[in-house]
């Protein structure tokens, strides 16, 4: 028994070898996940809402859900993924040479990423807009009173050819503070390392609330970049970024139906709807013909749920940060989230 | 009776051992005017911020909350946090539902470095044989418990682990791997054949000049560059070689001060009785040499134990970092305090024993008593 565990085991390491191999020479990313058996996922360490350490040590997080989802649709089980957790600055290259699958470090969605990176953009799967956060003493209480100010960011982002963008087109200068990590960034801000903290309106509203004197501090009420982030796959194999982005749409598709984590199962037995059936690979062969197995969109809605649950569970009401929904909500009620016809 | 005085009086006696000065136990703190004054400060500072920590901790702390919000409410200790929280900074990722092993694990260690480290087990040479084979049984098991994979164990791979355990397998497989490669450095600086004397002291140059956290960049980073893309490594495991080599370059170093305090003549006296050059390293000049550096190897065990949490950089959750990310789930987010105090605690605990264990070896060993 236990030289038979020896083998297989030997087997397995045999195999996983083998995959890496093949991730250089040919880009069937399906294939190449298949055959090592885990879905190699990028999120950050420790940020709140899109990935962090639960009670138990497990990953959990608005990103970290994205992974689960495309455990789920190549592997059938969400489970069946490898977390390597990154920086924001270490993530593009590492999914360029191949060490994860996807990065899902809400990165913002531009047209250089995306046509010179070789990068494919999933989503947005968060619609957002950033913001300034001043310390109050400072005095400034708009945009226009942060000429010459002290600006902290996060490496690596494109926050600071945004901030000049702003800055340079009114005749305002600024003096950048890159840092390498986010939560360090705001111990920097709260010591007056710089007078102002720039991040997406969300993640500025929840870190604010966690300084020793939030009253103290206050977000500019204007935006001065749009911000729409998503998970990003290599652009090399349309097969894959296909499914990349359409496990977003099922997602969304998913809540514009009603189906949910708790229903899936008995939407997928007992629905009549034509439109449900197919969307959940009951009939039709949608799936197969996209690589996967026919029924990867029961999969993934088992494994995270639709995308109103994840934001509720990370973001909204579910969660401690209280987020409405706002840009995130279906485009049915308002929003920009929507998924384009399953047929 | 009188032959025999007078025989005994001629053999060579040992050295005499310097007396100690005998003071009462609050000598020196009330003999004089100003030192009572500083006495009574000092005391009166330390009832104060006992006083406040008791207050902070106990009156204020709280004990049921379900977010960092509600917990901030009297600004005192967050005992709700540490109930919710104290296994993933102990275990970090590691499966929930298996941190049963890890736990053994340091048990079993434990048990085993306590054992190998009282001086009576030495002294027998039936204990000294069981020690012999408890050490690879001991260090298989633990193996295969972190491991898992056999025995019914589910398999936990390298990446998963962290907390406790993690830093204390950094440290402790780090240091005895350093310990070993610093007395061969250490010699081989000393060599009278120039090439390896040549190569050692690059050797120790090089680690030596470069900071631990570049090395385990290099480690974890830059190897998969340098080596064939097939050819993958535990990341686990190039930290623990990239720790040992650099603190063999420190030690190393603390040794060759030890081997650079025996005289020459005992050197002489060795090739007079016919010792090969192990012969007398080993019988010889290397037990007086390591005796002699114990407290400055010591201290590097300890900068080493507390060096491990370097590994955060490179994404490894050792204690620390798993202290760091117990508060980066939105509902405990922003706490710091608690636990920072939690993981001091336990490193100060651990260096205490390491500290304490090489005084008792140093007065069983007479050292600074010569």
């Amino acid at each position: 028994m236990l030289r038979r565990t020896a083998l297989a085991a030997a087997a397995l390491l045999g195999l996983g070898a083998a995959g890496d191999a093949m991730a250089q020479a040919a880009p069937d990313q399906l294939k190449t996940i298949r055959d090592r058996g885990v879905f190699r996922c990028g999120v950050y360490e420790n940020v709140p809402g899109l990935s962090a350490l639960d009670a138990q040590g497990n990953r959990v997080g608005f990103d970290v859900d994205y992974c689960r989802a495309m455990a789920a649709a190549v592997l059938g089980d969400g489970s069946k993924v490898e977390f390597r957790t990154m920086t924001l600055a270490q993530g593009i290259p590492a999914l360029k040479s191949g060490e994860v699958d996807m990065i899902a470090l809400a990165l913002t969605y531009t047209i250089q990423r995306d046509t010179e990176l070789g990068l494919d953009f999933v989503g947005p799967t968060l619609y957002s807009g950033h913001a300034f956060m001043v310390h109050k003493r400072s005095g400034a209480t708009k945009l226009a009173d942060l000429n010459g100010a002290t600006i902290c960011l996060v490496a690596g982002g494109i926050t600071d050819t945004l901030i000049s963008d702003y800055f340079r087109a009114r005749n305002m200068t600024f003096r950048p503070v890159a840092i390498e990590n986010t939560t360090q960034m705001y111990a920097l801000y709260e010591e007056g390392r710089c007078d102002v903290v720039t991040s997406e309106v969300p993640f500025l509203g929840m870190r604010r609330s966690r300084l020793r004197n939030p009253a103290d501090h206050l977000i500019l009420p204007e935006m001065f970049a749009k911000s729409h982030m998503g998970p990003v796959v290599r652009d090399d194999d349309r097969a894959y970024s296909h499914v990349a982005r359409w496990v977003h749409f099922a997602l969304v598709n998913a809540e514009e139906m009603g189906i949910t984590r708790e229903n899936v199962a008995r939407m997928a037995s007992e629905s009549r709807d034509p439109a449900i059936r197919r969307f959940l690979g009951v009939e039709g062969e949608i799936g197969i013909k996209m690589g996967l197995a026919n029924d990867w969109t029961q999969k993934v809605i088992a494994a995270v749920g639709n995308y109103g649950e994840i934001f509720d569970r990370h973001y909204g009401a579910q969660s401690v940060i209280k987020l409405p929904r706002g840009l995130n909500a279906l485009a049915f009620d308002g929003g920009l989230q929507w998924s384009p016809t399953w047929r | 009776m009188a032959a025999g005085l007078a025989a005994a009086a001629s053999l060579p006696r040992p050295p005499p051992v310097l007396a100690r000065r005998r003071f009462g136990f609050a000598a020196g703190l009330f003999d004089t005017w100003p030192n009572a004054l500083v006495t009574l400060l000092l005391v009166w500072l330390l009832i104060r911020i006992g006083i406040a920590m008791w207050d902070w901790a106990i009156v204020r702390g709280v004990w049921e909350a379900e977010t960092a919000e509600q917990c901030a409410r009297t600004g005192g200790m967050c005992w709700a946090f540490l109930a919710d929280r104290w296994r993933l900074i102990l275990f970090g990722p590691y499966p929930y539902a298996q941190q049963w092993r890890p736990a053994l694990a340091m048990v079993l260690f434990a048990l085993l470095l306590g054992a190998s480290l009282a001086p009576a087990l030495w002294a027998e040479r039936r204990s000294r044989l069981a020690l012999g084979i408890a050490w690879p049984v001991t260090i298989a098991a633990i193996a295969a418990l972190l491991w898992g994979g056999v025995l019914g164990l589910p398999a936990v791979p390298s990446r998963l682990w962290g907390g406790l355990p993690l830093t204390m397998i950094l440290a402790s497989v780090g240091v005895s791997g350093a310990f070993v490669l610093a007395i061969l450095l250490a010699l081989g600086r000393r060599s009278d054949m120039p090439v390896i004397r040549a190569i050692c002291t690059g050797f120790i140059e090089f680690f030596r000049g470069v900071p631990l956290v570049a090395l385990l960049f290099l480690a974890s980073v830059l190897f998969p560059y340098f080596v064939p893309p097939d050819w993958t490594m535990d990341v686990l495991l190039r930290a623990q070689i990239a720790f040992a080599l650099f603190f063999a370059a420190y030690m190393a170093e603390a040794i060759r001060g030890g081997l650079q305090a025996i005289p020459r003549g005992q050197y002489a006296a060795c090739e007079s009785l016919g010792l090969t050059y192990w012969q007398a390293q080993r019988r010889i000049i290397l037990p007086q040499a390591l005796r002699t550096v114990i407290p400055s190897l010591v201290n590097i065990f300890i900068a080493a134990f507390k060096d491990t949490s370097l590994v955060v950089i490179i994404s490894m959750i050792d204690l620390l970092g798993a202290a760091n990310a117990s508060t980066a789930e939105a509902k405990w987010w922003g706490l710091y305090i608690e636990p920072y105090l939690f993981v001091a605690l336990i490193y100060l605990a651990i260096c205490a024993v390491m500290s304490a264990y090489s005084r008792g070896l140093e007065r069983r060993l007479g050292l600074g008593e010569r």
